[in-house]
C-alpha cells in the first residue's frame, strides 16, 4: 500500500442521502459543456515554462519530463507534448514493453525530432551484445521510432557494471547503426546484496567517459548523495534527469477504533464475511495500520525539518514543494516524476518555472 | 445488464478497491522438473518491490499486488529466474498479465488460466491469482524447454485454473470480441477510475465505444479530484467529464455501483446509452 492508499483508506465516507443533500441533484441531464479541445487553449492551461540543455547531448528539455513507468492511456502522452513536455523516460521492463507500445501509439501526434525519448534495458544477467542488440531493436518497434535518444543501463547497483562490455558494444554498434544517439545509466542506489550505493555508481559512470546522460534519485531526503553526482555531472557535461523527487512524509493520520471511517467498517464487514470474528476483524485491520505507520516512520521523521522550515501542512503540498526544491537546482536538468493520467500532468505542469 | 453477472463483477471490484489486509499464506515457488533451486528464494512486498523491477513496480501497485517470491534454478549450464507475483485476486492477476502479454506472442492454451511464450527468453503464465514469469538467465532458452517449465510451475501453484468469471459479466450486445480487460487505475488516463472491468463495443450502426463498471470510492462520490460533472437522473447519479482527444466520459449509478461509457462527443447521447443498460 502507497501514502496515498492510506489517506484514502482513512477518508470518511458519504452516503447516496449526503451526495444529494450536497447538491448533487442541483442540475437534471447532463451539461453539453465544452468540447476537449477547449482543454488545449494555451492561455488557460499551464504549459513547460523553462528549458535547459541536457549536458552534452544538446538537447533543450523541458524541466518537466514524463515518467512512463505505468501508462494507461496513449493520449496522456499526447496530452504532455502538446503541453511542452518532450522528454518521455521509458524502459523495456515498464509492463514488459507495454510502456513503449503507448509511447509509441501517441508517435504519430508528436514530431519526432522535437522529443527525446529514453529507454532502458536490465543488463545485470548474462546477456550478450547480440542479445541486448535484439530487445533493443524489439524496444524501437514499440516506439514506432526509427531510433532512441538514449539508452540506459537500467538499475545499476554494482559499480563494476558501469564497464560491462556487452552492454557498451551494443550501445556502439547501434549508434553506428544510427539507432541510437547516446549512451545513459540510471541508478537506485543498493538492492539486497548488490554492494554499491547511487553516488559510488554514478560518479564512476560519469568518470568513465562511456555516458552522456543519467536518470538519479535526488530529494531533499538524499540531497548531499544527489548532489555529489550532479557537481560530477556538471563537470563532465553530462546530462541529468531526476527521480525520485517527492520521498518525503507528513505524519501518518491516527486510526480510531471508536470512530471508523466508512471505508473501515466497509473492511469489518469484508473480514467477517470471510469468517473473521470481530475481534480478528480488529485486530487484522490494527495490525496491518501499525505496520504501514512502523514502513514509514524514518521517512516523517526525516522529513519534518522540511515540512517545518516551509509551513507545510498536506502530504500533497510536501509533494509539490519537494519538486520545487529540485526544480531549483540548475544542475538538475529535468525532473521525471511519474505521470500516468491527465490529472498528474495538470498538479504538475504548473511548477515548470517555478522553485521553492 | 446482466444483474447476476453485475452482482459478481461489482463483488470482484469491491475488493479490488480494498487495501492488502491480509497476510497471504506463504507460497513458494514450484519446482520445474529436471531443475534444480539455487540459493534460497527472495521475497518482495509493497513497498520494495522496486528494488527488483525498478520502476516497473509501479505498474503492479496499481493492481492488487501482495508479494512476490524469486527463485532461482540451474540444469547444466543453463539458468532460470522463476518470479512469483501473488496479484491478490484472479481478476487482478489477469489484468497485469493482458497487460504485459506481447501481442506478437505465442498463446498456449495447455498451461495454466493462459500463458504465452515470448521468444527468445520469457514464458508468461496466470493461474488463480498467480502471475508468473519465467525467465532464462543467460538470455537464451529452446522454446520446448521454456513450455516445459511453465507448465510444471502452473501445476504446482494452488488454486483452480480459467479465467476470471466477471470477464463475462458485462453486457454481450454489441460486445468487440477478445477486448474485455481489466485496468488498476488511471482507466482513459483519469485518475479517479480506479479497478474498472471495461470492453469495447460497436452499435449497429457502426458507433464504437467503450463500455466499463466500475465500483465508486468514497472519494470519487465527493468529486474526485473535482473534474467532475455531478447530477442525476431519473434517480440515477450522474458524473460527466471530458476528456481530452475522447469526447466525454459518462457514468451512471449508485454509490454502490457504476456503469459508464466513453467514445462520444456528445454527454446526452452517452447517457441515453447508459439509460437504456440501467433500466
Amino acid at each position: 500500500m502507497t501514502k496515498y492508499d492510506l489517506h484514502e483508506v482513512l477518508s470518511s465516507g458519504i452516503t447516496r442521502r449526503d451526495f444529494l443533500a450536497a447538491g448533487g441533484v442541483a442540475a437534471l441531464g447532463v451539461a453539453a459543456g465544452p468540447v476537449w479541445s477547449r482543454m488545449l487553449d494555451a492561455e488557460t492551461t499551464p504549459r513547460i515554462k523553462r528549458y535547459r540543455t541536457l549536458g552534452r547531448t544538446g538537447f533543450e528539455v523541458g524541466d518537466i519530463s514524463m515518467g512512463c513507468g505505468s501508462i494507461a492511456e496513449s493520449n496522456v502522452v499526447r496530452y504532455a507534448y502538446d503541453h511542452g513536455i518532450n522528454l518521455f523516460d521509458t524502459a523495456e521492463s515498464y509492463g514488459n514493453g507495454d510502456s513503449e507500445t503507448k509511447i509509441g501509439e501517441a508517435m504519430k501526434h508528436m514530431e519526432r525530432e522535437k522529443i527525446f525519448i529514453v529507454t532502458k534495458l536490465d543488463i545485470d544477467g548474462e546477456f550478450d551484445q547480440q542479445n541486448l542488440i535484439e530487445r533493443f531493436n524489439k524496444s524501437l518497434e514499440r516506439l514506432q521510432s526509427p531510433y532512441a535518444d538514449a539508452l540506459y543501463a537500467h538499475g545499476i547497483a554494482d559499480v563494476e557494471l558501469v564497464e560491462n562490455e556487452p552492454f557498451l558494444n551494443a550501445c556502439r554498434q547501434l549508434k553506428e547503426e544510427g539507432k541510437l544517439k547516446h549512451i545513459g545509466i540510471s541508478s537506485h542506489g543498493p538492492r539486497g546484496d548488490e554492494p554499491d550505493a547511487m553516488d559510488t555508481v554514478l560518479i564512476k559512470a560519469a568518470e568513465s567517459g562511456h555516458y552522456d546522460v543519467m536518470l538519479l534519485s535526488y530529494g531533499f531526503l538524499n540531497a548531499e548523495e544527489g548532489e555529489r553526482v550532479l557537481q560530477v555531472c556538471k563537470e563532465k557535461n553530462i546530462g541529468t534527469t531526476i527521480m525520485k523527487s517527492a520521498t518525503g512524509m507528513m505524519e501518518m493520520p491516527v486510526y480510531d477504533p471508536e470512530n471508523p471511517s466508512e471505508q473501515i467498517q466497509e473492511w469489518f464487514e469484508y473480514l467477517e464475511g470471510q469468517g473473521n470474528t470481530r475481534e480478528q476483524a480488529v485486530e487484522r485491520i490494527k495490525k496491518y495500520l501499525e505496520r504501514e505507520n512502523a514502513n514509514f516512520t524514518d521517512s516523517v521523521a526525516r522529513s519534518q525539518p522540511f515540512i517545518e522550515k516551509h509551513g507545510i501542512k498536506t502530504q500533497d503540498e510536501l509533494d509539490l514543494k519537494s519538486f520545487q526544491w529540485v526544480l531549483g537546482n540548475p544542475d538538475a536538468h529535468t525532473i521525471c516524476p511519474s505521470m500516468p493520467n491527465y490529472d498528474a500532468l495538470d498538479r504538475l505542469l504548473p511548477l515548470s518555472g517555478t522553485q521553492l | 445488464m446482466k444483474k447476476i453477472g453485475l452482482v459478481l463483477v461489482l463483488a470482484a471490484l469491491a475488493m479490488a478497491a480494498m487495501p492488502v489486509l491480509a497476510q497471504p499464506p506463504e507460497v513458494h515457488v514450484p519446482v520445474p522438473a529436471g531443475w534444480t533451486a539455487v540459493d534460497q528464494e527472495y521475497r518482495y512486498g509493497r513497498e520494495d518491490l522496486w528494488e527488483y523491477i525498478n520502476g516497473a513496480a509501479e505498474l503492479f501497485l496499481t493492481y492488487r499486488f501482495r508479494d512476490l517470491v524469486v527463485a532461482d534454478f540451474e540444469q547444466g549450464d543453463g539458468a532460470l529466474t522463476v518470479s512469483l507475483y501473488d496479484m491478490g485476486s484472479p481478476l487482478d492477476a489477469y489484468g497485469i498479465y493482458e497487460t504485459e502479454k506481447p501481442a506478437e506472442a505465442e498463446a498456449l492454451s495447455d498451461v495454466g488460466s493462459a500463458a504465452v511464450l515470448q521468444p527468445p527468453y520469457r514464458g508468461l503464465l496466470i493461474k488463480n491469482r498467480f502471475y508468473v514469469k519465467i525467465e532464462a538467465g543467460g538470455g537464451d532458452i529452446p522454446a520446448p524447454t521454456l513450455r516445459a517449465a511453465l507448465q510444471d510451475v502452473a501445476k504446482g501453484l494452488p488454486g483452480e485454473s480459467g479465467l476470471p468469471a466477471e470477464l463475462e459479466a458485462l453486457p454481450e450486445e454489441g460486445r468487440v470480441p477478445g477486448t474485455v480487460a481489466f485496468s488498476g487505475s488511471d482507466f482513459l488516463g483519469l485518475e479517479d477510475l480506479k479497478a474498472c472491468l471495461h470492453a469495447d463495443y460497436q452499435d449497429a450502426g457502426g458507433n464504437k465505444y467503450r463500455l466499463f463498471v466500475m465500483k465508486p470510492s468514497k472519494a470519487f462520490l465527493r468529486n474526485g479530484s473535482g473534474k467532475w460533472t455531478q447530477s442525476s437522473r431519473d434517480e440515477q447519479l450522474v458524473f460527466t467529464r471530458e476528456v481530452p482527444y475522447r469526447g466525454v466520459v459518462v457514468l451512471m449509478g449508485d454509490t454502490q455501483q457504476l456503469i459508464g461509457v466513453s467514445g462520444f462527443d456528445e454527454g446526452e447521447q452517452a447517457t441515453a446509452l447508459l439509460e437504456s443498460l440501467v433500466r
